[in-house]
């Protein structure tokens, strides 16, 4: 049954054909929910609560990318979640750098203490030096370079994600990678050396 | 750092160019510069590696299946009343315009005494009624100004209008009249401006008509003796005035029930919206 036939049926009621689409787009909406929250658990219930928001809306899905209809139900369930931490912060979750005193809201020491599986694998360096810097990151911006950079999506997919004009969509890109690209110069000799951003090697 | 001397647009053009979304037209001239410029170059570099990096990163596997079961679906699904909630979220804003409302309909000028504006409108077209339902009232009031006519067309040039038709013998012997109110059949003889003096005992101004059938101007000029009209004019208006001031009642009582309205859903709104804040409180 393709997709089209599966959202028929689930938006007629049919939870079977829903939780199909379900297994379709998981992955990626928990995925961009984790990247947005840097949170495992709270990616969890985001993306739970995002899943149970698009079957009670099911019926204002009006054609179109379906797993933009789905990312948008993430995005703005994660967006949700980011204005409640921010009007309750938890200060463990959110030390100020010392440095900069910007704030992390993911620190590596915490993560450090209860290492996940992915966490032992070969880039683990690679992907907290990525979460740190997705971290230091606008929510607006961040949402965009995860769904183009990490989910690979193409910007008009993400226009219609994010309900903006492509324009916005290739600026935000342009901004998160500009503040990306300094950021990761911060981690140079932790990152593999194929993707170290030293003057010295590209020259 | 010579990325550094790149602009904001630099970096925006770059990022496009890295992807495929730049337009021909800044594609060609991008390509130029990038031929020329080795900080461009350099800055193209960075954005694919830090691309590159980002495109790197593990994919999560998630942690369990978030396909929906029926009990959740059940609970996710609202209550009957809870579908007023979004309704009710605004509860405080309506309160305000509602209460905006009705201190806007008591203060404008026109609103409370709601019958003022109206009277003198319904007055004017009881008037007007008045007109229409004693045509004779008025033909009598204007009865003079016939005969004057008459009179002109007799000689005074006034009658031009009149073209080849020839006065009725009536308005030929009518004389002058200057008195207004002064009943036709009374002006026979030249009466100046008096009025004519109701003879004691002078039989009705019906029974008049019918006993000098020589004033029969009255069909023609629809003439009804002035105290007639002037009667009927009085009644029509004191029955006007009469229901002008029962108009001018319901009025006061249609602005005081839509304000009690309003009150009442401003307070219910009030009173939703105070329980809700306290519920999301919790």
């Amino acid at each position: 049954m393709d997709e089209a036939a599966l959202i028929r049926f689930a938006q007629q009621g049919d939870l079977d054909a829903f939780n199909r689409l379900v297994l379709m787009y998981q992955d990626m909406a928990y995925n961009l929910a984790y990247r947005m929250l840097s949170d495992p658990a709270g990616a969890e219930d985001a993306t739970q609560n995002a899943f149970l928001s698009a079957y009670r809306n099911l019926s204002s899905y009006r054609g179109g990318s379906f797993r933009a209809w789905v990312l948008r139900m993430v995005t703005n369930t994660c967006y949700d979640e980011l204005r409640r931490q921010h009007r309750h912060p938890t200060t463990a979750l959110e030390p100020m750098d010392d440095q900069d005193d910007e704030e992390i809201e993911s620190p590596r020491w915490l993560a450090d203490d209860s290492p996940s599986p992915e966490q032992e694998l070969e880039s683990t360096e690679l992907n907290d030096a990525v979460q740190d810097c997705l971290n230091g990151l606008p929510d607006d911006f961040k949402a965009v370079i995860v769904m183009v950079d990490i989910e690979g999506l193409d910007y008009q997919e993400v226009s219609t994600v994010i309900n903006k004009p492509l324009g916005t969509v290739k600026s935000r890109v342009a901004r998160a990678r500009m503040r990306l690209r300094e950021c990761l110069q911060q981690y140079g000799e932790l990152l593999p050396a194929e993707f170290r951003l030293q003057d010295e090697e590209r020259v | 750092m010579k990325q550094q001397q790149l602009t904001n647009n630099d970096w925006q053009l770059l990022s496009e160019y890295l992807d495929g979304q730049i337009s021909p037209r800044d594609k060609a001239s991008l390509e130029k510069r990038l031929q020329t410029q080795v900080e461009l170059r350099e800055g193209l570099e960075e954005l694919r590696q830090t691309r590159m990096i980002l495109r790197s990163a593990t994919k999560q596997r998630v942690p369990r299946n978030f396909t929906l079961t029926p009990n959740m679906v059940e609970k996710a699904r609202p209550k009957p009343w809870l579908r007023f909630v979004p309704v009710l979220n605004f509860a405080s804003a309506a309160a305000a315009l509602a209460l905006v409302v009705v201190m806007v309909y008591g203060l404008l000028p026109g609103a409370v005494p709601a019958s003022a504006p109206a009277a003198p409108a319904a007055t004017e077209a009881a008037s007007l009624m008045a007109q229409e339902a004693a045509p004779a009232a008025d033909a009598s009031a204007e009865a003079p100004d016939i005969i004057m006519w008459g009179g002109g067309a007799y000689g005074l040039g006034g009658g031009g209008d009149m073209g080849g038709i020839s006065p009725p013998p009536m308005m030929q012997a009518a004389p002058v009249i200057k008195d207004l109110n002064t009943p036709p059949e009374a002006a026979a003889p030249e009466m100046g401006i008096l009025e004519a003096p109701p003879a004691a005992g002078q039989p009705a101004p019906e029974n008049r008509i019918a006993q000098n059938p020589l004033e029969g101007s009255e069909p023609i000029l629809g003439v009804v003796p002035p105290e007639e009209a002037r009667a009927e004019n009085q009644r029509q208006l004191a029955q006007q005035a009469v229901e002008t001031a029962r108009e001018a009642q319901p009025a006061e009582r249609n602005w005081v029930v839509p304000a009690v309205v309003l009150g009442a859903v401003a307070l219910a709104a009030a009173l939703s919206s105070y329980i809700l804040r306290r519920k999301a409180a919790v």
